[in-house]
């Protein structure tokens, strides 16, 4: 028994960090505060012996705990994207850029934008509407390009075409979007671009709800489906003999992780990269685990966000370096090595 | 003319203006009494008008909506550039450019084409003399320039002068909010909050532009906040950040929220003057709201 669950310590190692990396994260910004005041903050939530610094709390809970949240949030909803897509698809290259899921969340957002007058940063009164219509219009934009290219796919779906229509539904959204951000004025353009490349900055209480029912919900879907879904990888033919209807789970799955991605985007802005390399490291890390690839990647892809957002608040002193940026940057760098050394196949 | 547009055409500029470096100076070109001037930036048609010339002006940018009657003059370009076929077409003797705020290569391109370019370079509040001066000479003004140079400095020395020893009122600046981003006791707009004893919470001394956290606003109780704005209109886009829901700020508890046209505070213009006077004026209010809340 000791010695089965002595095998599992990478597991224990990712439930250690998932929970440990959040504190530290609580720790770090520009104001001082501590490991003890942000453990003596929660300790007066729950209990009256203790007593914290009225100011220090407010910051710990209202600015930095929902932007930690919503980093965790969006890490482990865009892996879990990329890691349902590479299955539906038998693509390892899938991830939600790849179908132009991204960037027709993202046209659909800028447009919400620019049209509204909607400041990004809104906050308060209108908030919640203009999180909506925020949401709403990043929603339209990727099922309108998941669509596309589903229509695109053939009648009998066939992957390579829509890999090549994911690549040119996302060349066509970008330069949309790129359309309407050299047509706004420079103040609006300058916000949209720092929109675009993903912050968290935004985070607040009011608007997480949404992205974790969201993922939540795709969570234990995806997982009803897992056998399903592991059939897939098989080969269609394969899948549809153990009784799986093919083409109606890999239409709902994209769909499902075109909400998912679409509501992620509408909270965060642009974030690429995650939701093709977390899947594939995990797949490496935690080969022996495949039972428990499902949460591992939701672990994996949340720690790793976190870490992803003390980098940007604490890289260079005084800015908030995009969110994308980092992702992207180091993503690809860490993704090339790990690729080097595994002798990857 | 969208009046977001203006202000954010001139945000942009001000930025862009403080990426050149403070040694370059550029000669004057031989020019004298200049009678067909293509201005290229909002600031320099309000100067040229100031000096009593501004039915000179043939051709200007989109942004350049003061004294009204400058919406009357040609747009040969804004913000996306300049197009220099119509203004090799309007046979300019003089064309004022601005150095950092127009785009280089516009201006490089004009140089090539011969025609004759001064590149005013402003950096610092009083600098302003420097380009009345200049553009006096350029079209035989000088008369009128050296009279408004005087003005200028008078009038700002006054503000000093009656506000040395008062009260400190510490502020931030809100340029931007999404990202925030503020001005540094190092810029220009700061020199006219000091004039009226003003002190900048932020004192970056690398960056006049810095970008910030909200946790520094936070630590630092800043005792006003303000807001550059668009003709006394706020359509939202400039203020995303919900100060209401931070009374722990002293400036969010007394109610000094200002919001003060940003036309008049971020261009180089002798606006410059009643953008100072208004801010001293707020400040005034704030100190005799604190005196009162002393007495009571």
């Amino acid at each position: 028994m000791s010695n089965s669950l002595l095998k599992k310590w990478p597991l224990f190692l990712l439930i250690m960090l998932a929970v440990a990396s959040p504190l530290f994260a609580l720790v770090l910004g520009v104001a001082n505060i501590s490991l003890s005041d942000v453990l003596n903050i929660f300790c007066a939530q729950v209990s009256d012996s203790c007593e914290a610094n009225r100011l220090k709390e407010r910051i710990v809970l209202e600015l930095r705990l929902p932007r930690i949240i919503l980093a965790f949030l969006t890490g482990a909803g865009l892996a879990l994207a990329g890691r349902v897509l590479q299955t539906v698809t038998r693509n390892p290259l899938a991830d939600p850029y790849l179908f132009g899921i991204s960037s027709g969340a993202m046209f659909g957002a800028v447009i919400v934008i620019s049209l509204t007058g909607f400041s990004v940063a809104t906050q308060g009164v209108f908030s919640n509407w203009a999180q909506l219509g925020l949401t709403g219009g990043a929603f339209i934009g990727s099922a309108f390009s998941v669509l596309l290219v589903i229509s695109m796919a053939g009648r009998s779906v066939q992957i390579e075409r829509m890999v090549l229509a994911g690549v040119a539904t996302s060349f066509m959204f970008s330069a949309a979007t790129s359309l309407v951000l050299y047509a706004s004025d420079p103040q609006a353009a300058s916000s949209l671009i720092f929109w675009t490349l993903g912050s968290f900055s935004r985070a607040s209480w009011d608007t997480l709800a949404i992205p974790f029912v969201v993922l939540i919900l795709c969570f234990i879907l995806f997982s009803g489906f897992s056998r399903q879904l592991t059939a897939l990888l098989a080969g269609d033919e394969n899948a549809r003999s153990l009784g799986v209807e093919v083409q109606k789970l890999r239409i709902s799955m994209l769909l499902l992780t075109s909400l998912l991605t679409a509501i992620l985007v509408a909270n965060t802005g642009g974030i690429g990269f995650v939701g093709l390399m977390i899947p594939h490291i995990v797949r490496r890390l935690y080969v022996n685990y495949s039972r428990h690839l499902m949460w591992v990647t939701i672990l994996f892809g949340g720690v790793f966000m976190v870490w992803v957002d003390v980098l940007s608040r604490s890289l260079i002193k005084g800015h908030e370096l995009p969110i994308g940026v980092i992702t992207a940057a180091f993503g690809s760098v860490f993704f090339l090595l790990v690729m080097r050394r595994k002798n990857w196949s | 003319m969208n009046p977001v547009k203006l202000l954010s055409f001139v945000l942009v500029c001000v930025l862009a203006a403080n990426t050149y470096s403070m040694e370059t100076k550029f000669p004057l070109p031989d020019v004298k009494n200049a009678q067909r001037i293509i201005a290229l930036s909002p600031h320099s048609v309000e100067l040229l008008f100031a000096l009593g010339v501004g039915d000179r002006i043939v051709g200007t940018t989109e942004f350049a909506d003061y004294p009204k009657k400058a919406n009357d003059i040609e747009r040969i370009g804004g913000y996306h550039g300049f197009q220099t076929e119509r203004i090799v077409e309007l046979k300019p003797d003089l064309i004022v450019a601005w150095e950092g705020g127009n785009r280089t290569e516009d201006l490089n391109l004009m140089e090539k084409l011969d025609l004759p370019v001064y590149r005013s370079e402003t950096k610092r509040l009083r600098q302003i003399a420097d380009e009345i001066e200049a553009l006096g000479i350029l079209t035989g003004t000088e008369e009128k320039a050296q009279k408004l140079i005087h003005d200028f400095h008078a009038d700002l020395d006054s503000l000093k002068k009656s506000h040395e020893g008062k009260q400190k009122i510490s502020f931030f600046y809100q340029l931007w909010s999404a990202p925030i981003r503020t001005i540094s006791t190092g810029s220009w707009i700061n020199e006219m909050l000091e004039i009226c004893g003003g002190q900048n919470i932020i004192t970056d001394p690398d960056v006049d532009y810095p970008q910030i956290s909200f946790e520094n606003v936070l630590l630092n109780n800043p005792m006003a906040i303000i807001i550059p704005a668009n003709h006394g209109h706020d359509n939202g886009k400039l203020s995303g950040l919900n100060w209401d829901e931070w009374p722990e700020i002293p400036a969010v508890k007394n109610k000094h929220i200002y919001r003060i046209n940003g036309d008049i505070l971020h261009r180089f213009s002798l606006r410059v003057v009643e953008a100072t006077q208004t801010l001293c004026k707020t400040f005034d209010g704030i100190r005799q709201a604190s005196i009162q809340q002393k007495g009571a």
